[in-house]
C-alpha cells in the first residue's frame, strides 16, 4: 500500500536530501550522539523520571519501552527540550542543550526532528506547505526551500502528492508527511513519541521501513519511545526499558528481547499487552 | 396588523430614515468586531499556547469578563471618553467613534474567550509542535490563528452579532442622535417607548434575519471545520 520511497543510501550517495543547486555547501550535519544524564523530572512533587540515562548512537535507533506511565514520553519531552529537567543534562553532539532560552533554545530545536502519534500537521496546508514550514521558520530562501521540499516529500515516497491538501491524505501518508517536516531543518537527532500507535499494522511496517531507512542513509541517532514491543523489536538497536520513572535495563535489542535482565523487561517481553498497563 | 404592514413597507419602499439606520448600525458592528478581532483572537491564540503561571486566572478572567453586563461596559469606556477622561480630548462621547470603541470593549472578550475555547479542540501538542519545528513565538501565533480559522470565524461572528445587537453601549456612548449615531437597537429602544411601532418593528426583522444569517454562516464555518 506504501512505498518507503526512494532508497536513502542511494540518495545519500548522489545527494543530501538537504542539498542545494544554490548552495553546493550546506551540510547534512549527522553523525551527532544524543546523550540525557541523569534527568529528573517531578510534576507536583510526584518524581515521573529519576535519575534517567542514556545515550544514543548516530546511525541507530534507540527504543524506549515501558509500561503506560512509567516516564518515557517526559524522557522523550525532556530530550526534545519541551520539558525542562529538574536535574540532569541533554547533550546533543557533546554539547549540553539543558537550560537554554531565547535565540539558543530555538537554535538547539533546530537540531532536533520530533515526531508525535498525532501527525499534527497543518490542514490548512499542502503536504510541500507542510514541509516548507520549520524551513520558512528557519529564514532558508524561497527557492531553495522548494527545491528541499522536493527532496524530502521524494525521500518519503509522496512527491507525487506534494500539492494535494494533507486532509485527504490517509494515516500512513501524514506520517510521512510528519517524518518529512522533522527532517526540514537536516537534525541530526530524530525524536519518534508513539509515531506508529495510531496506524495499523501494514502502515506500521511501512512508516517503520521508513525510519529503518532514514537511519542508515542519513546516519541519524533516533530515540524511538514505544508501547509496541514488535516496533522495538522490529527496527531498534537499541532499548531501555523504563519501570516507574527509572532505567532499569539498557541494552541490545536483541538480547534485551531474548534474555532482559530486569523484571520490568521480562513482564514485558512476557507479555507485550503488558506495555499498555498503568 | 396595521403597525406589521407599515412596517414592511419602510422597507420595500426604501425609506431612507430606516435604511440608514440600518446601514449605520451596520457600519458601527462591522468596525467594532475588526477592532475586538484585532486583539481578541491573538490574545486567545496565546492563552491556547501558552505556558505560564496564572493562565487559568487569566482565562477566568477572560471568560468573567464576556459575562460583564453591557451597561457596565458602556459606563467603563463612558469614564475613558468623556470630557473629564484620559481619553476625553478625542471628542469620542456621543460620537461614532465611541460607539465603535465600546462595542469593540464589549466584543474583545467575548472574541478571545471563545477563540481560545474554540482552539482548545485542536490536539494539544500543536503548540509543541511547532516549538519542535523551530517555529518563534509570531510564527507560532500566525499559524495556530491560520489552523483554527474556522473557530476563530465563528467567534468573529458571535462578536458581529453581539454587538449588532446590543443596546447599551450604543445608547450610552453614542446618545442616539438623529442621522449620526442612532443604530437599530437604539432606535428601537426610542420608538418603541413612544409608542411607534412601525419602524421599531421593521428595524426588529432587519435585526432577526441579520441574527439568522450569522447563525447560517456560523453553521457553515462549523462544517467546514470538520
Amino acid at each position: 500500500m506504501f512505498h518507503a520511497g526512494r532508497p536513502l543510501k542511494a540518495a545519500s550517495r548522489d545527494r543530501s536530501p538537504f542539498h542545494t543547486e544554490s548552495d553546493e555547501t550546506v551540510p547534512f550535519r549527522s553523525r551527532q550522539r544524543l546523550e540525557l544524564r541523569s534527568l529528573t523530572k517531578s510534576f507536583g512533587g510526584r518524581p515521573v523520571v529519576v535519575d534517567a540515562s542514556l545515550s544514543v548512537r548516530p546511525g541507530s535507533i534507540h527504543g524506549v519501552i515501558g509500561r503506560s506511565g512509567a516516564g518515557k514520553s517526559t524522557l522523550l519531552r525532556m530530550a526534545a527540550l519541551l520539558e525542562e529537567p529538574d536535574s540532569g543534562v541533554a547533550l546533543y553532539g557533546g554539547v549540553p542543550v539543558t537550560g537554554l532560552s531565547g535565540s539558543a533554545l530555538l537554535s538547539a530545536r533546530r537540531r532536533v526532528g520530533v515526531v508525535f502519534q498525532s501527525f499534527n500537521l497543518f490542514s490548512s496546508r499542502t503536504a510541500a506547505g507542510n514541509v516548507a514550514f520549520p524551513l520558512e521558520a528557519a529564514g532558508v530562501r524561497r527557492r531553495d526551500i522548494r527545491e528541499r521540499v522536493v527532496r524530502l516529500l521524494d525521500l518519503v515516497g509522496l512527491a507525487d502528492k506534494a500539492d494535494q491538501p494533507v486532509g485527504r491524505f490517509s494515516g500512513g501518508e501524514k506520517q510521512r508527511v510528519a517524518i518529512a517536516r522533522a527532517l526540514a531543518n537536516e537534525p541530526e537527532i530524530l525524536l519518534c513519541d508513539e509515531a506508529t500507535s495510531a496506524l495499523d499494522p501494514e502502515t506500521t511496517r511501512s512508516v517503520l521501513d521508513l525510519i529503518a531507512s532514514i537511519r542508515d542513509g542519513l546516519s541519524l541517532a533516533v530515540l524511538m519511545v514505544t508501547h509496541q514491543m514488535e516496533v522495538a523489536r522490529r527496527v531498534c538497536d537499541e532499548v531501555t526499558v523504563m519501570d516507574a520513572g527509572r532505567v532499569v535495563e539498557t541494552g541490545p535489542a536483541r538480547a534485551v528481547f531474548s534474555s532482559p535482565s530486569s523484571e520490568a523487561g521480562r513482564r514485558l517481553v512476557a507479555d507485550p499487552a503488558e506495555a499498555f498497563r498503568a | 396588523m396595521e403597525s406589521l404592514l407599515e412596517a414592511v413597507s419602510l422597507l420595500v419602499g426604501g425609506d431612507r430614515e430606516t435604511w440608514w439606520t440600518i446601514a449605520t448600525s451596520v457600519r458601527f458592528s462591522l468596525w467594532s468586531t475588526v477592532f475586538a478581532v484585532i486583539p481578541g483572537v491573538p490574545l486567545g491564540a496565546a492563552l491556547f499556547l501558552g505556558r505560564f503561571k496564572g493562565k487559568r486566572a487569566a482565562v477566568a478572567l477572560v471568560n468573567a469578563v464576556m459575562a460583564v453586563p453591557t451597561v457596565v461596559v458602556g459606563l467603563f469606556v463612558y469614564s475613558f471618553i468623556s470630557r473629564s477622561g484620559p481619553l476625553g480630548s478625542l471628542g469620542l462621547l456621543y460620537a461614532p467613534g465611541g460607539v465603535v470603541l465600546g462595542q469593540a470593549a464589549l466584543a474583545f472578550p467575548l472574541v478571545a474567550a471563545m477563540s481560545y475555547t474554540g482552539l482548545q479542540k485542536l490536539d494539544p501538542r500543536y503548540g509543541e509542535t511547532l516549538l519542535t519545528l523551530g517555529a518563534g513565538p509570531w510564527r507560532r501565533l500566525a499559524a495556530i490563528i491560520r489552523e483554527g480559522r474556522y473557530v476563530i470565524t465563528q467567534a468573529t461572528l458571535a462578536a458581529f452579532g453581539r454587538v449588532a445587537g446590543e443596546v447599551g453601549v450604543s445608547m450610552m456612548l453614542g446618545g442616539n442622535i438623529r442621522w449620526y449615531t442612532r443604530t437599530m437597537t437604539t432606535t428601537i429602544a426610542l420608538d418603541a417607548s413612544k409608542g411607534e411601532f412601525e419602524r421599531a418593528l421593521s428595524l426588529g426583522f432587519v435585526l432577526l434575519a441579520l441574527a439568522l444569517l450569522v447563525n447560517f454562516l456560523s453553521h457553515l464555518a462549523v462544517r467546514d471545520g470538520r
